[in-house]
């Protein structure tokens, strides 16, 4: 090695110390004569990546974003808040910087659209009008899916398949088991928010039984007989929890192999699966999923349970004038991901944009990356392309790319950095 | 129809004039997937991932198809930049280019003044004139600690005239040149 590659060398060893840069303040947009009224309900990735891409593109158009809740508790990375990783703080995110750039944000739960007069009436009784109206509030759960299961046993029985509450119990009832117990993660079929989720899950929980809880193990029950980058965790699994040993403190059991979960009794802390009961101390039921219950109100889902929409526009097939972007909405073939959440709300920001002015409409782009957790520097990650098929309606998926399975500790190491970079990223554009 | 806006905007409003297809408004549709890494202004928060924000178009598109051909390995940009056509990279290099680079703010505090002078005599006349060249003030520095490393190890070529540059310099000043960098990347710490 040449004199060069060792001073680098010795100086990547020694750092320079991580930097904490402010964020640059910004001016808020004088308010002009507004026009055109836009009003988005729900201000999660979706709903929140929309109302700023459209502020940016239209400093003239009046922006008002319905949201209940005045802090947004994010999913991605909540799995580092579970194993005890990482603050909640660092999850929760406010709505100063999109009130700063202009955009109204009304802390209501949205109650109705009414779709001839073009208006949303809110839970205070109060209505706004809307040119266009943008729906983006996610997902609901179908709590009847299995025999013995239902809301109110998810509210001891949590699903944490969204942030805040469910999560912290999640979290609580990990810590509480002793050591032996075994942790069940019940999978639903798709579609369901975040495909590779459950399994960044079990890996990080592996790992902090590994640390934590040595003799107990986490066990997926699983109504689906492959999933996401499984190539990829079962060899971190591997590696890292003593997958497919006596001891591992990692298992998966597919459909295949009876994993497919059909009822649950509470009282023997039980998941009834094809293959028999199995016993458990904390059990994960990750219910199967649907959009949320403002969109199935409203006309706005199919008998699917989510909301078919012009992959052009994301306008409603159902509803004329709304849109509906993120996980609700149905826009095969992309996945539910912040990544192609925040991708469709800025297709339908172009959209609105280019039918308000009159101008033609552009090809739709999309991608998606998943980053996964599967421990301690080691990340691994998907990435797709796709086509726009504007004959079928369909978002075609032109390639699948998976982290290669030889790859090096450092690609490992750089991909877990990505995951939290590209985090900073995702968050910063949809909440400033 | 574009009313007074605030400072911040004047560039994006610039950089997204209108949309029709054809015009300025196609690129910005093409990296709509690029935006959730790097940014809707090509400037990200600091991290693993670089900004792309004013870095110079025969840079970006020289590196961008070194990522699709795999003769510059990374984690994710090979896969990501697979199957575009040249002039798709084209496009990519042309828009981020254009986009602004962060404004920097105009005085260098003490600590710095050392990195200062060493950044102009070893590193500028490549860093700041030479077209394919990267602009590294600024840049986030996780990520240039990753491009040094790979360079170091041979994972990345490494040009003569930045061996030479370095091996003029002594471990500290090293260290003092790249604080300077990532001091840059602060507000008002670097003209
Ligand atoms: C464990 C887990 C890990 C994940 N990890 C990743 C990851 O690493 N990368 C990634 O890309 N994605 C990840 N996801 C997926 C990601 O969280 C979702 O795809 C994303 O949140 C979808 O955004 P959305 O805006 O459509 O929905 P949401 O984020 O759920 O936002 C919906 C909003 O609508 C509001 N709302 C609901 N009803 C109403 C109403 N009636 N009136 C007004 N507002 C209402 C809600 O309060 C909420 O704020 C993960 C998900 C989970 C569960």
């Amino acid at each position: 090695m040449n004199s060069q590659r060792r001073l680098l060398l010795k100086w990547l060893a020694t750092g320079i110390g991580a930097s904490s840069i402010q964020a640059l303040a910004r001016p808020a947009v004088p308010v002009a004569a507004r026009s055109y009224a836009v009003v988005v309900i729900g201000g999660g990735f979706a709903g929140a990546t929309f109302a700023r891409t459209l502020r940016r593109l239209d400093t003239s158009t009046s922006i008002t974003l319905v949201e209940p809740s005045r802090q947004y508790h994010c999913c991605p990375l909540g799995v580092e808040y579970l194993v005890g990783k990482r603050e909640e703080e660092t999850l929760v995110f406010g709505y100063e910087q999109l009130h700063a750039e202009g955009i109204e944000v009304v802390h209501q739960k949205a109650r109705s659209i009414d779709a001839k007069r073009k208006q949303v009436n809110l839970a205070d009784g109060s209505v706004l009008s809307y040119d266009r109206c943008v729906v983006a509030t996610g997902i609901g759960y179908k709590y009847d899916s299995s025999a013995g299961y239902n809301e109110a046993v998810a509210s001891r029985v949590p699903h944490a398949w969204g942030g805040g509450q469910q999560l912290r119990l999640l979290r609580q009832q990990l810590e509480a088991m002793p050591n032996g117990g075994n942790v069940l993660i019940s999978v639903p079929v798709d579609d369901y928010r975040c495909p590779p989720g459950p399994y960044e899950r079990a890996s990080l929980i592996a790992d902090y039984l590994k640390t934590h809880k040595p003799d107990s193990r986490v066990i997926i029950l699983d109504a689906k007989p492959r999933f996401a980058k499984q190539a990829q965790f079962e060899q971190a699994w591997k590696r890292f929890y003593g997958y497919g040993s006596e001891q591992a403190n990692i298992q998966w059991i597919g459909a295949l192999q009876g994993g497919t979960v059909q009822g649950f009794d509470e009282a023997k802390g039980q998941l009834l699966t094809e293959g028999g009961a199995v016993s458990g101390q904390v059990i994960n039921i990750i219910a199967p999923q649907r959009a949320d219950d403002f969109s199935q109100y409203n006309g706005l889902a199919a008998e699917h349970g989510w909301c078919p929409v012009n992959t052009q526009t994301l306008e409603s097939l159902l509803v004329p004038d709304v849109h509906v972007i993120g996980d609700a909405a149905y826009a095969e073939k992309l996945p539910k991901s912040a990544f192609a959440a925040t991708c469709q709300a800025r297709v339908c920001a172009l959209a609105i944009h280019s039918q308000m002015h009159g101008l033609a409409l552009l090809k739709p782009q999309y991608m998606n990356v998943c980053y996964s957790l599967c421990g301690d520097n080691y990340g691994i990650s998907v990435l797709l392309h796709y086509e726009h098929d504007a004959s079928r309606n369909i978002i075609e998926i032109q390639t699948l790319r998976v982290t290669p399975l030889d790859a090096s500790d450092e690609d490992y190491r750089r991909e877990a950095l990505s995951a939290y970079s590209m985090f900073d990223s995702l968050v910063k554009e949809a909440f400033g | 129809m574009r009313m007074v806006i605030g400072s911040l905007l004047i560039g994006l409003v610039l950089a997204v004039p209108n949309l029709q297809a054809g015009g300025p408004g196609e690129p910005f549709m093409l990296s709509n997937g690029c935006i959730n890494c790097h940014g809707f202004e090509g400037q990200r928060a600091p991290g693993a991932i670089p900004s792309l924000a004013g870095q110079s178009e025969a840079y970006l598109y020289k590196t961008l198809a070194a990522y699709r051909d795999g003769t510059l390995k990374g984690t994710i940009m090979n896969r990501a930049m697979e199957g575009y056509d040249d002039q798709t990279l084209r496009q990519f290099a042309k828009y981020y280019s254009s986009l602004p680079r962060k404004s920097l703010g105009s005085a260098v505090p003490k600590a710095h003044e050392q990195g200062e002078r060493l950044y102009a005599q070893h590193c500028s006349s490549c860093h700041e004139k030479q077209a394919d060249t990267p602009y590294v003030k600024g840049q986030n520095s996780q990520y240039l600690q990753g491009v040094l490393k790979d360079m170091a190890t041979g994972h990345r070529t490494m040009p003569e005239e930045m061996a030479s540059a370095i091996s003029a310099l002594k471990g500290e000043e090293l260290q003092q040149l790249l604080g300077y960098l990532q001091g840059c990347a602060q507000k008002a710490l670097c003209r």
